[in-house]
């Protein structure tokens, strides 16, 4: 069920923590969130209102400034004063259009304290006092008439530039504290945002007072009108658009807007002592991207956050469900954890069928449980208690297609659910009956499938009431069909592990019983006796069938021989066949068996002994091609006179492996003869035939190479190409019986061994060496020679000789030696199996032998070697050599004429039986006096043939008669090539 | 005294094949009886071999064409006898012995004996002692 396990899912403690920590984290983000935006907001704001500071503190300077310069063009108004506190009326004009020229000033006016009759003059011209009109206060509005107020020069720019007018300034009030001021301070004053002249418009003037020179007399004032127009126009150019101006000076509002709303910049100003205030907002756009970015980016992974949170929580809300689920169905569980326990005792498949019928019902708290089993077109049914018995026999097995909800179910894949009677009633009307008589309520059936998804059957379950299959209980019932299933799959595997078991068991007894026997009628013997033995049952036979001729052989018979005359086909039996040869071999038991298992066996039993057959069969052919493989191989058919050559092969243990050691003896020109001896790598045929092309390949090579380095040279360069010949070490020797010498080779071989006439041994081991005949034929090897008179013997040989596991090498060499000093006297092939045996008949073959030995014609005071042709009158002169060496030895008369005697019988036979009288084929005889024994060896190079006379065959028995009788040993070596005679006599 | 050589003969038996080595000739020697004509007798010098048993076997033959029936085989002179001369030797007394004749050895080198001590023939052919002693070393 995909549910989570329990220690995947935390403690409630551990989680309300995990969610109060993610409730923190959501609204800390937001708040960050929020915060950081609103730093950046504020950050944002205070920059902008930072800019418009400084607009507005550049405006104020400009202001300032602007004032500044009207107060220095005025200061040079004192100059019209002279020491009387006179003012020079005409100079004014002229100062008054500079100063207008210079500041920007709307109007410049000079004031001046009047004479009495100036002061009537004016008031004569106005027609009223100038006192009225100073205190009427409608001064500002009253037409200007320069004729009316003398006291007073104005040079302005309006209403038309560069115009002087003169009007009377008394009359404006708000400028009276200005001036007085001025007076007071004898310095510049400036006036309040006033009514500006001289078209009314907004402006504030600069009064600066005129004193009279070298007095403190206050003369007049000079005063300087600026339109606030003017002045923001000059000052506040820069401004970006949008900026919203406001200059206030005591609060008074001197330009823009009454009240300045939103953000601002604002700068303070002392303009000619007075504090105005200079305020700029808008016209600067504030960026807020970055803020409004960090708060809604650290809103949505709040929220993002927040999601998590939620579905986590619902989540484990739902991990909480599903334990509560679990919970309700652990008590189902424990009910399918009895029923997979009790299930799991069961072990075969009948066992298990019974088990599941019996104990499903109590997993699931119902009446009794049918188990079906599909068996061809069957349902086979097992019913546990529950069921009458004749009920359940009547539903023992159901066909596939009879109308049932166990077969339905395999029609239709899926399970069946019948919640009470009425529904199974209406649905299957013609076991209304059986339901009735069961007092089964509701069922429900389910497909049993194995690990394959193969449908194996089905498993019904019946309740004695109606029921609700509510989620819990299909569940439940689904793992008990799983469980179900999976019990018979596993039946099924156990009994076939059983039954192989067992037919292992019998295999390897009939592998074993017929593994040592050597012909097919033993392995058929062998394997009735082993069938016995495991299978039990009556009586057994083996025959065997030839396909093409339909002839059946019995081989063997066990048991009952009526019953097996004539394979009685009544009686219960098994039989196994399997392919033998180009037919059958069949074997038949009778008895009570179990026929479809002991039929397997019997086949397995059957391919084994028909193995063993094969394998002896494979043996005897191995056998034959060994040795026909050793004799054609390793033979020697040396025809040069005057040498005599023997050689021993000696398998391993194995008695089918031929060995890749081998030797040889080659014919040269000019009576030379080449000796070998080598090893290749491995065993076996495949060996065998590698032994036999370097063989030939050398014997090839020695005929054309001067030196038998040369020969291997060669022969290295046909390893090259030569599969598996790679790594073979050769030995390789030629004597030269005319120079008396013997030139050698080594290739990775144990060195020859130097027999003297004197008995005395040694290693050939000079020359430079090649490591072994392999594929790197550029290593240049060096031939050594050594002197090799006649009686001298050459011994050529492979490591098994010499080679013990637990001892160096060189203990090895210097028993053959020892051994080869000690046999010295032996004729050849005495000489190679005394050394045999002195150095290797006393432990285990582990490795083969080989070992050629040569010698040439000599009669020393040890030895006689002699060859003739096959020819009657070589004999009488072969005898009086004998004869001549046997004296020289000191041999008794009589023993010598004994000896003379038979070996001449020997070379008879040899010359006329073995040679056949053909002159080219010589008669090679050899005497050694070996430790008080003369032995002699004659050979022949032809095979024995059979008699052919009764004359000639009693002949010949008398030869043998005599040689029997006069020597003390007579041994017959025959083989493919030739024959050896070996006669021994005590001295 | 009653033995008259009426006609010697001696064989050469020298080897087709023989070259550079000295052969070694037998000497057969026939002596007709003076009374009984049927009598004969031979005497062999030399070896008795394979090499000279064709001059030994032709001499029989001549013999027994000329109605020899009594053969007196005087081996005291034979240095050396095998089984090739033995054969020639039995087979001299079966021949004899088919015409109602007898081969009878009669006189015996050590060599000889020797050979026939050791093949049983010595009881078979009739073994008259020879007139000259045998000297058997």
């Amino acid at each position: 069920m995909p549910v989570q396990t329990a220690g995947q899912t935390p403690s409630p403690r551990l989680r309300t923590a995990w969610q109060l920590l993610g409730v923190i984290a959501v609204v800390a983000l937001a708040i960050v969130a929020i915060g950081a935006a609103a730093v950046l907001f504020r950050a944002e704001r205070r920059s902008v209102n930072d800019r418009r500071a400084e607009l507005a503190a550049a405006t104020a300077g400009d202001v300032r400034a602007v004032l500044d310069a009207v107060d220095g063009a005025l200061v040079g108004a004192s100059a019209l004063v002279d020491e009387d506190g006179a003012i020079d009326r005409q100079r004014f004009e002229t100062f008054g259009e500079e100063a207008l020229d210079a500041t920007g000033a709307t109007a410049v006016a000079l004031e001046r304290r009047i004479s009495a009759d100036e002061r009537d003059d004016i008031e004569n011209e106005l027609g009223q006092p100038i006192e009225d009109l100073d205190a009427g206060g409608s001064f500002v509005t009253a037409p200007i008439r320069p004729a009316y107020c003398p006291i007073i020069d104005v040079v302005s720019r309006r209403p038309e530039p560069q115009a002087v007018v003169s009007f009377d300034p008394c009359g404006d009030v708000t400028r009276a504290p200005v001036r007085q001021q001025a007076a007071d301070t004898r310095d510049v004053a400036v006036s309040p945002v006033v009514a500006g002249v001289p078209d009314g418009r907004a402006a504030i003037f600069v009064v600066r007072p005129l004193v009279t020179p070298g007095t403190s007399d206050v003369a007049g004032f000079i005063t300087a009108g600026y339109v606030v127009d003017d002045l923001v126009e000059a000052t506040a150019a820069g401004l970006p658009a949008g900026a919203v101006l406001h200059i206030t000076d005591d609060g008074t509002q001197v330009f823009g807007p009454v009240d300045v709303r939103g953000a601002s910049g604002v700068a303070e100003v002392d303009v000619l002592s007075r504090a105005w205030r200079v305020e700029v907002a808008g016209g600067i756009e504030r960026d807020n991207g970055p803020a409004w970015l960090v708060l809604v980016g650290g809103l949505a992974l709040a929220a993002l956050v927040a999601a998590v949170l939620v579905r986590r929580a619902r989540y484990e809300a739902s991990i909480e469900r599903l334990g509560a689920t679990r919970g309700r169905q652990a008590e189902r569980s424990s009910a399918v954890a009895g029923l997979a326990e009790a299930l799991a005792t069961a072990l075969g498949r009948d066992d298990v069928r019974v088990a599941i019928a019996q104990k499903v019902p109590s997993a699931v708290g119902a009446q009794f449980a049918a188990l079906g089993i599909l068996e061809g077109p069957q349902l086979v049914v097992t019913v546990g208690d529950g069921l009458a018995a004749d009920l359940q026999d009547r539903y023992a097995a159901i066909p596939l297609v009879a109308p049932n909800p166990m077969t339905d179910v395999i029609r239709s894949g899926r399970p069946l659910l019948l919640a009470d009677r009425q529904a199974y009633a209406a649905a299957y009307p013609a076991m209304a009956a059986d339901l009735s008589a069961s007092g089964t309520a509701a069922t429900a059936v389910h497909l049993l499938r194995n690990g394959r998804g193969e449908t194996i059957g089905t498993l019904g379950v019946a309740w004695s009431a109606p029921v609700v299959f509510d989620d819990d209980l299909r569940a439940t019932l689904l793992t008990v069909a799983g469980l179900a299933a999976q019990t018979l799959e596993r039946a099924d595997l156990t009994d076939a592990i059983a039954r192989n078991a067992r037919r292992a068991s019998v295999r390897a007894a009939v592998t074993t019983a017929v593994s040592a026997t050597d012909d097919e009628r033993s392995v058929a013997d062998a394997l009735l006796r082993t069938l016995r033995d495991e299978l039990g049952g009556t009586a057994g036979a083996a025959a065997k069938l030839d396909t093409r001729t339909g002839a059946v052989e019995v081989l063997a018979t066990d048991g009952d021989p009526e019953l097996v005359t004539g394979w009685h086909e009544d009686e219960p039996a098994s039989t196994g066949t399997a392919r033998l040869g180009s037919g059958h071999l069949i074997v038949r038991r009778w008895g009570p068996f179990d026929a479809e298992h002991s039929r397997v066996e019997l086949d397995d039993a059957a391919s084994s002994a028909a193995a063993a057959i094969d394998a002896t069969r494979v043996r005897d052919m191995e056998r034959t091609l060994a040795v026909r493989l050793q004799r054609t191989l390793l033979a020697l058919d040396v025809t040069t006179p005057g040498i005599v050559v023997a050689a021993r092969y000696r398998a391993a243990d194995e008695p089918l492996r031929v060995g890749g050691d081998w030797y040889d003896a080659i014919a040269l020109p000019n009576g030379r003869v080449g000796v070998v001896a080598g090893d290749v790598v491995g065993h076996g045929v495949a060996a065998a035939v590698v032994m036999a092309q370097l063989r030939s390949a050398l014997a090839s090579a020695a005929l054309q190479a001067t030196t038998p380095c040369a020969a291997l040279a060669t022969l290295d360069r046909f390893v090259t190409r030569t599969p598996g010949a790679a790594c073979s070490t050769v030995a390789y020797a030629v004597v030269d019986p005319t120079r008396c010498v013997v030139e050698y080779c080594l290739a990775g071989h144990p060195p020859p061994l130097l027999i003297e006439p004197d008995g005395s041994a040694r290693l050939l081991d000079d020359g430079r060496r090649i490591l072994l005949l392999t594929h790197q034929p550029s290593v240049a090897a060096e031939s050594a020679t050594a002197e090799f008179v006649h009686g001298s013997t050459l011994i050529l040989y492979t490591d098994g000789l010499v080679e013990r596991r637990d001892e160096p090498l060189d203990d090895g060499f210097n028993r053959l030696v020892r051994a080869a000093t000690f046999h010295a006297a032996l004729p050849t092939g005495a000489l190679c199996d005394a050394l045999v045996q002195t150095l290797a008949g006393d432990r285990d073959r582990t490795d083969d032998i080989a070992i050629v030995a040569l010698r040439l014609v000599a009669s020393t005071p040890t030895i006689h070697v002699d060859t003739f042709a096959s020819a009657k009158d070589q004999f009488a002169p072969a005898r009086d050599r004998l004869r001549t060496w046997l004296d020289r030895i000191g041999a008794p008369e009589a023993t010598a004429a004994d000896i003379v005697l038979a070996t001449n019988e020997a070379w008879t036979n040899a010359a006329a039986h073995g040679n056949q009288w053909r002159s080219e084929r010589l008669v090679r005889v050899e005497a050694g006096l070996s430790h008080g024994t003369v032995v002699v060896a004659v050979s022949d190079s032809g095979q024995w043939r059979p008699p052919v006379s009764v004359n000639t065959e009693e002949q010949r028995n008398r030869g043998h008669a005599i040689m029997a009788t006069l020597a003390d040993d007579v041994t017959t070596e025959p083989d493919d090539r030739g024959t050896t005679v070996t006669l021994r006599f005590s001295l | 005294m009653w033995i008259r050589p009426i006609r010697s003969i001696s064989t050469n038996t020298s080897a087709e094949t023989s070259n550079f080595r000295p052969v070694r000739p037998i000497r057969v020697d026939l002596k007709q009886d003076n009374v009984e004509p049927h009598a004969w007798q031979l005497t062999i010098t030399g070896d008795l071999d394979m090499t000279t048993i064709g001059a030994f076997d032709e001499a029989v033959d001549s013999l027994v064409a000329q109605g020899a029936r009594l053969v007196v085989l005087d081996l005291g002179s034979v240095a050396f006898l095998d089984s090739t001369g033995l054969r020639g030797i039995v087979r001299a007394s079966d021949a004899l012995a088919e015409k109602h004749g007898q081969l009878t050895v009669a006189g015996l080198s050590g060599a000889a004996e020797r050979v026939l001590e050791v093949t049983g023939l010595l009881e078979r052919l009739r073994h008259e002692p020879s007139t000259t002693p045998k000297d058997r070393a």
